[in-house]
């Protein structure tokens, strides 16, 4: 299908996120922060506006303010999590509206309701009628009251669907009645989304088993930055072992870090020797005690042997460096994740992934072409991977997934994605019977 | 109700009068129940009371027929002995009779009455000198007045007997009967179910709250605490020593009609019915409620006056057996101090924290001579002034800035002022010290920051903490400039010259009364652009909105002089005879807030627009300068009071209620027509 030029207009972006990666470490902020900053560099583009949720510890005040030059703040938050309503939505009808009014955006890109309400969504509509709006989706908040991740909270059991019997189940103080509620308010919300984006199929299919009509969902990954793959681990030529693993992201139930940490407890000493295990994460005095606890009694003997080194945060501009560091990227999610920034992150730097064969995670590692698939939370078998890996046959197999890695998009291409799906959106043309899929870049094989 | 004793007694009379007898005047008192005539079917009449109350006489009984009854004071002849058949002749002092007829299931039931309404009462104002004609004054008509001698109710000496005259309509019979006046005490009256049922039963025909009801209800039996009929607690209560006037608060379910009021010992009967009344849960989830729970709103809170501090007050109810003390409490002192008292009253239900309604006629009144007396106080105080260096001769401005919680912000003002030459020519600075926080080596300071910045100024302490408006009009009273410029101490000039500015404004322009500069945040973003009144219909007050705050300057859709409703006092500028003709700021806020806009609001309704000039620029910190105490709920109590205050100040411009809307609708139009017509992205382009 033709896709109206998006330079013969000149567009107004206003991009809308639940935080700022100025506060807030996780993926979602940043990607909409690059976003914000690719849009503002694309053609066709006039100017280009960030609102990000803030909190500054003092309550939803509903005050929005100027973080620097086309960057806003808003300090808002949600008073309710099974209906997705704003603590403060008078300043989603007034401040926010007055922004509106001033910006004039023509296209309002939204990720994620959390932390802002889907209030804004009527609002936005009610006061631009002729923007176009776009939302990503990048998690299944909207499908799943246990923090959007389609995993029962209390036992961690993947879940396919949303029923509201099997809701209630879940969360019992929500009788199946509230559950059909809720489905039915957050659907008559999203309707005001001109199109949605997916930065995977798998999210897309979900989501279209929820109820969004195939046509209005359509996938676009995330980018990253234009950078060139590193160079393989210093001081460490193909003939050697590829002995060292990465984990990077934050620490919670769902990202598998324990499950990690007690499958190379099973693995005898011989097994793991020189197998080293690097820890870059964030937010572990965040989580339960419970977690905490069990995280700590697994991984201290782990250091002590040398398995495991826990190196902690990191910056943003510092990843390459620990990525560098690393032969292996390990996703042990037990979710089912959408589009794992990690996973974008590692492929950009040139190293291989190994994560759990389910959901967005096996979407975008093809196994035994860029990575490898372990059966989702088995202890036994993430051992055995490890160990395969670390082993003699694992420097040939690292290789030729190397080899395999296609570059992800660049933030620039994202962007003019974007803009392609907004300006198709708001053609007169009827919308697209098969959804939008940007092709990734081509492979460009680098010295391996 | 029917005591052993009473039936016993009952049936004792009823074999006695099988006996005929001749009428004749009794002499001696009357036994309780009597024949009226000698017929075996002659109407049986019984006297259950005969009180005198004060100026009231009280005659209480029933009778088995419809009998026209009267009665007359006994008073002896002159030389004449008290008792003795001399008294068959007594001279004919009628009264004015009012007659109430009265339900008696008791009787109706034991004599297989077929009408229960054979009880009556005779109520009668024997007057003495002391009393005055009010007294007399009766109420609405109750059922059939007796048809009695219509003598005029004559200022008669009280006497210790009466005579009852009885008439029967049908066979024409009549008859007397003497009666001794007694007053009983309520403890033997209410041993006396029979007369307690009489009284009862009169209490409830009576109009609630009239004198008379007043007078009858003293006589009342009590009822059993646990009375289904009504149920309820007094929980609160505050009075003011200064004002006399106080809040009650506490809760109450009754069935529909049941008088109910506040009772104090020695003092005044406020009823509850001008209560404002709200809902309680608990009150309405008790088990057993559920018959009196026709009124969802059980809580009260009743305005007191006449009640001073440490008062005991009863929660009363007149149900259908009796008189119900449904709780009690002893009126605590409210605080002199307008935020003490505000404080004590948020304390009473603090979950329900007061709406404008119930701020404009329930804690408004209390808090005004509170706020007025402080006023009067502060009045009294006397004011330090320190001159640091030599101030300007002849001051073209004075720059007035109160300090609140920080005095750390002076040195970067003087920062800025120290560069400014022509500030210091024409411009004199006064600082005046709102806070006694601040008073650590004040002197000292202000002395050393002079020398250090080169900056005469002048420093203010009036011996208390006045508020805003207070601290301002200090600092005006000192000050000798034609333009008094009110600026907040975390306010920061950005280029030298802003105060000149603001001047030639005045000048150039008569018809402006105030003019205010555009602020911005320390992140650059609008602070102030102008003020506009908007209504909020949820909180029922119309507040201040600031224009585009939070947004980056190039929205300001004012590049120019622009009039506007309000400008903010963090930094507003006017005239010295402006400022005095309107009376200055108005001191009745409480701590501060909207006293602004009512400043702009006396300019406006003297005849001078209101003026923002986004040319001048500022930076206004603003976190700092929320004169708040802390407390969220207080600080909302505040702002409501406030706002109320303000637009019961001004119902012109700002009505209340359905009129709001109507406002409202009329401003947009204007609005609309006006500043947004090049709309943001025009003003924009023109930028560019």
């Amino acid at each position: 299908m033709t896709v109206p030029d998006a330079r013969a207009r000149r567009e107004r972006v206003l991009v809308i996120a639940h935080g700022h990666p100025d506060f807030a470490t996780g993926g979602g902020e940043l990607a909409a922060w690059r976003l914000s900053q690719a849009y503002r560099e694309a053609p066709g583009v006039e100017a280009c506006w960030l609102l990000a949720r803030v909190d500054r510890g003092r309550g939803a005040t509903g005050a929005i303010s100027l973080r620097r030059e086309h960057e806003y703040l808003w300090e808002q938050s949600l008073r309710d999590w099974h209906l997705l309503r704003a603590a403060n939505p008078h300043a989603t009808d007034t401040g926010f509206v007055e922004l509106l009014q001033a910006l004039q955006p023509s296209i309002v890109h939204v990720h994620h309701v959390a932390h802002l309400g889907v209030e804004m969504l009527r609002t936005l509509r009610r006061t631009l009628p002729q923007a176009r709006l776009l939302m990503t989706l990048h998690e299944y908040m909207a499908i799943c009251q246990s923090d959007g991740q389609m995993v029962t909270p209390q036992q961690h059991r993947l879940c396919e669907r949303d029923s509201p019997d099997d809701c209630h189940r879940c969360h019992p103080q929500h009788s199946p009645e509230d559950f059909w509620l809720r489905k039915r308010f957050l659907q008559q919300h999203y309707e005001r989304v001109d199109a949605f984006v997916a930065p995977s199929e798998f999210l897309r299919q979900r989501y279209i088993a929820w109820g969004i009509a195939p046509e209005r969902i359509h996938v676009i990954e995330n980018g990253q930055a234009d950078e060139a793959p590193l160079d393989t681990p210093p001081g460490i030529n193909d003939s050697t072992r590829r002995r060292r693993f990465g984990f990077f992201g934050q620490v919670n139930p769902y990202k598998g870090l324990d499950l990690l940490l007690d499958a190379l407890t099973r693995l005898s000493p011989a097994e793991r020797a020189g197998l080293v295990l690097e820890i870059n994460c964030a937010q572990l005095e965040h989580q339960t005690p419970a977690l905490q606890a069990r995280i700590d009694r697994l991984v201290r003997p782990l250091i002590d042997d040398g398995c495991v080194v826990w190196r902690g945060p990191y910056r943003p501009e510092e990843l390459r460096r620990r990525l560098a560091a690393v032969d292996w990227v390990v996703v042990p999610s037990i979710w089912w994740e959408n589009s794992p920034l990690v996973i974008q992150e590692a492929f950009s730097a040139g190293r291989p992934v190994l994560c759990s064969d389910i959901g967005g995670m096996a979407e975008k590692v093809r196994h035994d072409v860029d990575g490898l698939h372990v059966p989702v939370a088995d202890a036994h078998a993430w051992g055995h991977r490890l160990r395969d890996c670390a082993g003699p046959a694992g420097a040939a197999t690292w290789a030729r997934l190397r080899a395999g890695i296609r570059r992800p998009p660049t933030h620039a291409a994202v962007a003019r994605a974007h803009l392609g799906l907004a300006a198709s959106a708001g053609s007169e043309q009827p919308p697209a019977r098969t959804p939008v899929v940007i092709p990734l870049h081509p492979v460009t094989r680098t010295g391996s | 109700m029917w005591t052993d004793d009473l039936l016993r007694r009952v049936h004792r009379v009823r074999r006695h009068l099988r006996l005929a007898r001749p009428v004749v005047a009794e002499p001696a008192p009357l036994q309780r129940i009597v024949r009226c005539g000698t017929a075996p079917d002659a109407p049986r009449l019984c006297i259950d009371l005969v009180v005198r109350e004060g100026a009231v006489l009280l005659v209480a009984g029933w009778a088995t027929a419809p009998l026209s009854l009267s009665l007359s004071l006994n008073l002896p002849m002159p030389g004449q002995a008290q008792s003795g058949p001399a008294l068959a002749q007594d001279p004919f002092h009628a009264l004015t009779l009012r007659r109430f007829d009265l339900e008696r299931f008791d009787v109706a039931q034991h004599l297989s009455l077929p009408d229960a309404r054979c009880g009556f009462a005779l109520v009668a104002h024997a007057q003495d000198q002391t009393h005055t004609q009010a007294q007399a004054q009766t109420h609405p008509q109750g059922p059939a007045d007796v048809a009695g001698p219509a003598a005029p109710a004559t200022a008669l000496p009280l006497t210790d007997r009466v005579t009852l005259h009885w008439h029967h309509p049908v066979d024409g019979s009549q008859g007397r009967f003497h009666l001794p006046v007694s007053t009983p005490s309520p403890e033997s009256l209410a041993r006396s179910s029979a007369a307690g049922s009489a009284i009862l039963a009169l209490a409830r025909q009576l109009p609630p709250f009239s004198p008379l009801w007043q007078t009858v209800i003293g006589r009342c039996p009590d009822t059993l605490p646990r009375c289904s009929q009504a149920s309820g607690h007094l929980e609160h209560a505050l009075g003011s020593g200064l004002s006399g006037l106080g809040l009650a608060t506490g809760w109450v379910l009754a069935e529909p009609g049941t008088p109910l009021w506040l009772q104090a010992d020695d003092g005044p009967l406020l009823p509850l019915d001008p209560a404002s009344r709200h809902f309680r849960h608990d009150a309405w989830a008790t088990p057993g409620q559920a018959a009196l729970n026709t009124r969802a709103e059980a809580g009260f809170t009743l305005s007191l006056q006449g009640v001073p501090p440490g008062t005991r007050l009863r929660l009363r109810a007149l149900t259908r057996t009796g008189l119900l003390t449904l709780g009690q409490a002893v009126t605590a002192p409210m605080a002199d101090s307008p935020i003490e008292a505000t404080r004590q009253l948020l304390a009473l239900d603090p979950d329900h924290p007061p709406q404008a309604r119930h701020i404009e006629h329930l804690h408004g009144p209390l808090l005004q001579p509170l706020v007025e007396h402080r006023l009067r106080q502060l009045d009294a105080l006397p004011v330090e002034v320190l001159q640091v260096g030599q101030p300007p001769e002849a001051p073209v401005a004075s720059l007035i800035v109160p300090l609140f919680a920080r005095r750390d912000f002076v040195e970067h003002q003087l920062l800025s002022l120290s560069d400014d030459a022509a500030f210091k020519r024409h411009v004199e600075l006064i600082y005046v010290i709102d806070d006694p926080r601040l008073l650590d080596h004040w002197r000292e300071d202000a002395e050393q920051l002079g020398r250090q910045y080169d900056v005469p100024m002048r420093w203010i302490w009036g011996g208390a903490n006045r508020g805003y408006a207070g601290a301002n009009n200090l600092g005006a009273a000192q000050a000798r400039g034609r333009h008094l410029v009110f600026m907040n101490s975390d306010v920061f000039p950005r280029k030298p010259g802003w105060v000149e500015r603001l001047s030639a404004v005045l000048d150039t322009e008569p018809g402006i009364g105030a003019v205010g500069p555009r602020l911005l945040f320390a992140d650059g973003s609008i602070q102030h652009a102008g003020m506009s009144f908007r209504w909020r219909p949820e909180l029922g007050i119309w507040v201040n909105h600031h224009l585009g705050m939070g947004l980056a300057p190039e929205f300001d859709p004012h590049r120019t002089l622009t009039r506007v409703d309000a400008v903010t006092g963090a930094c507003l500028a006017l005239r010295r005879r402006d400022f005095d003709a309107v009376g200055g700021w108005d001191a009745g806020y409480l701590i501060g807030d909207f006293e602004d806009s009512d400043l702009c609001l006396k300019l406006h309704h003297a005849g001078l627009d209101i003026a923002y000039v986004p040319q001048v620029e500022l930076t206004h910190l603003q976190r700092q300068s929320m004169r708040s105490v802390g407390d969220p709920q207080l600080r909302g109590f505040v702002t409501t009071y406030n706002a109320v205050r303000h637009q019961q100040r001004w119902p012109r411009r700002l009505p209340v209620g359905a009129d709001a809307l109507a406002a409202l609708g009329a401003a947009r139009a204007s609005h609309a027509g006006g500043a947004t017509a090049a709309g943001p992205a025009t003003a924009r382009r023109q930028l560019a």
